[in-house]
């Protein structure tokens, strides 16, 4: 489902260059769930980035659900986003205007999937995350493991097929940052792609592999 | 498709509401540019409503012919010199020989005062034919006019103005009641319906009049007139009979070329066009502020977009990220940029239709909705919120979900 081969990725803070990526080879399968380990400056979100098709890669091969992605626009790369991928990030990112449950609609003002009754659909998934009575709530309303459930929500509606997580238990407690885990644990076992990014080692048992990150080189690759 | 662009008006609505004091300031602009427009456009309809108001209660297609030299500006007729000279032959020779002219009904007028019992009241004392009625369109409201007989018997009978019914009579039934004028005991026979002043600054209210032949035997025993209404025929030129009634009274009067004029001909097309170049330049005036407006609010709502733009750069990685695509970031902030522009028209009606009342209200004209002014406020209203919303939202793109939503830097 996705493929990296030799993948490098360089910035540039003014005339300096920087390679965060020194040669990344690896291979998921759909169906996996990964943990990606990694300390603060290992590369471990740039290359969560050029999985979830937000950034590009400098040198390398890299396929995405078959396609090689290189020459692609912005634009239909934002589509190809909408399509396969879902977001969860640290910081949730719900808009603070919108109720819990237009947060969740987001994504399907961009699909050009024919999602049958999306409100309905959006109910439902935040009903199932135990979110029944804050449908109507604002973000300010509602706690962080809460906010956390809508944003997974958000990344779900759109029924992608891979979930990208960004440290989604780095801004919670570790009881509440279980109960998330947990149900990233359930949508994979019903068939959900999940990648997600921590530097967290209590969180790496809910994965099925583990992926360490060190310096812009995988140096462990594990099953649990 | 419609429904993203709901979602996006609703989006940018409630945007405004979360940020109220900050989207008033933006509207403000706005609101006062339509606001000057709409009221103008309601008002100057309304003027020009009045207008024909007031042409239709002067009598349409007048033209006056004054003994002595009048200036006519805006309201005020200015008399110069006065004239014995111009006789009632003169003016129905005028009839029997232009035929474009349908009727000339000569007059006498006078300021005097009006006794009855122990109330004096000052009055302009009309003395004219019976056919000054119809051609003046004068309504009596209560009684009658004089006629024809009456005016070849000389009878002292007179029509009086509303005013004059009220400072010497109400509520006393005036009709039989003899006013003393010149002294001489005159009955009357009618009361005007209420009017205002005419074209000329005329109050029509304290008018009295009298059949022209009493008038000038009985009571101010003169062989000359003050002057003549003339009703044209529809369709003449009234600047054109104007010269043409100059000229005809030269001749008649066989006065050599050097004479100067000793009667004023004017119509009310020159009370109009002094009237219509004040219309014209409050209306440059108004257009520009409203233009100078319009740019501060554009300015406004450029700037506060900006601001909410750079506000928002997570909400634009999110949607990024989520799948919008740089047209659709572009599209939402000029929806939105529009809404606020929009919404500051429509509360510039309101306003607009507020003063707009305010001032009909105190100018006494008719209210009059200008409504192609409205449809043009608005559509003015939707460019400059496009015009506005553009830079911000190309800013908008500019913000990469990569750099606004990760944790770290890498």
């Amino acid at each position: 489902m996705i493929l990296l081969k030799g993948v490098r990725k360089s910035y540039f803070i003014g005339e300096r260059e920087i390679e965060v990526l020194k040669g990344v080879d690896l291979v998921i399968n759909r169906g996996d769930f990964v943990i990606l380990m990694g300390v603060s400056g290992s590369g471990k979100t740039t290359l969560l980035n050029i999985i979830g098709l937000l950034d590009r890669k400098t040198e390398g091969e890299f396929l995405f659900m078959g396609y090689n992605v290189d020459g692609l626009s912005d634009d239909i790369l934002a589509k190809m986003r909408n399509r396969h991928i879902g977001f969860v990030f640290q910081q949730f990112f719900l808009l603070p205007y919108l109720n819990a449950l237009e947060n969740v609609l987001i994504p399907i003002i961009y699909s050009d999937k024919k999602i049958k009754n999306p409100r309905e659909r959006a109910k439902e998934l935040l009903e199932r995350f135990g979110l029944k009575d804050r449908i109507y709530s604002k973000p300010s309303q509602l706690s962080g493991g809460e906010q956390q459930r809508v944003a997974i929500a958000r990344a779900l509606i759109n029924e992608p097929d891979v979930i990208l997580a960004d440290e989604p238990t780095g801004a919670l407690d570790s009881n509440t940052g279980f109960e998330i885990m947990d149900l990233f644990r359930i949508l994979n076992e019903e068939g959900k792609t999940v990648i997600c990014v921590t530097h967290d080692p209590k969180v790496k048992e809910f994965g099925k592999r583990v992926l360490r990150i060190e310096d812009g080189i995988i140096s462990e690759d594990f099953k649990n | 498709m419609l429904e993203v662009l709901l979602f996006h008006l609703e989006i940018a609505l409630r945007n405004i509401l979360v940020h109220k004091k900050r989207m008033v300031l933006a509207l403000l602009g706005i609101l006062f540019a339509v606001m000057s427009l709409v009221a103008f456009g309601n008002i100057s309809s309304g003027l020009k409503a009045k207008i024909e108001l007031e042409i239709s209660r002067f009598g349409e297609n007048l033209i006056i012919l004054r003994a002595g030299i009048f200036h006519v500006a805006g309201r005020t007729q200015a008399q110069f010199s006065e004239a014995r000279t111009l006789k009632i032959e003169d003016v129905k020779r005028l009839k029997d020989s232009v035929t474009e002219i349908e009727e000339v009904v000569p007059f006498f007028d006078v300021s005097y005062p009006l006794r009855f019992k122990e109330k004096k009241v000052t009055a302009t004392i009309v003395g004219a034919e019976s056919s000054v009625f119809k051609l003046r369109n004068v309504d009596v409201s209560y009684g009658r006019f004089f006629t024809r007989e009456e005016e070849a018997n000389l009878d002292r009978k007179a029509v009086i103005g509303f005013k004059i019914y009220e400072n010497l009579f109400s509520p006393e039934d005036p009709i039989g009641k003899f006013v003393l004028i010149y002294r001489v005991p005159t009955e009357i026979i009618g009361v005007m319906g209420e009017k205002g002043s005419d074209f000329f600054g005329q109050d029509q209210d304290i008018l009295v009049y009298m059949p022209l032949a009493t008038f000038m035997r009985r009571y101010s025993n003169v062989d000359y007139i003050k002057g003549a209404y003339i009703k044209v025929r529809d369709g003449v030129s009234l600047s054109h009979m104007k010269h043409k009634i100059r000229s005809f009274i030269r001749s008649a009067r066989k006065m050599r070329d050097e004479e100067k004029d000793d009667f004023s001909v004017f119509t009310v097309e020159d009370v109009l066009k002094t009237r219509e170049e004040g219309i014209r330049l409050v209306s440059i005036l108004t257009i520009i502020a409203s233009i100078i407006s319009f740019l501060i609010g554009g300015l406004g709502i450029f700037a506060i977009m900006l601001l909410s733009v750079t506000e928002r750069k997570t909400e634009i990685g999110i949607r990024r990220a989520v799948g919008s695509t740089k047209r659709d970031i572009i599209f939402q902030f000029l929806a939105e940029s529009t809404v606020v522009s929009v919404l500051g028209g429509i509360l510039g009606i309101g306003a607009g239709l507020m003063v707009t009342t305010i001032v009909d209200i105190i100018g006494g004209f008719p209210f009059i909705l200008a409504f192609k002014t409205l449809i043009f406020s608005i559509s003015v209203c939707v460019v400059i919120g496009i015009l506005a919303g553009i830079y911000p939202a190309l800013k908008g793109t500019k913000y990469e979900p990569v750099d606004v939503l990760s944790n770290q830097l890498f």
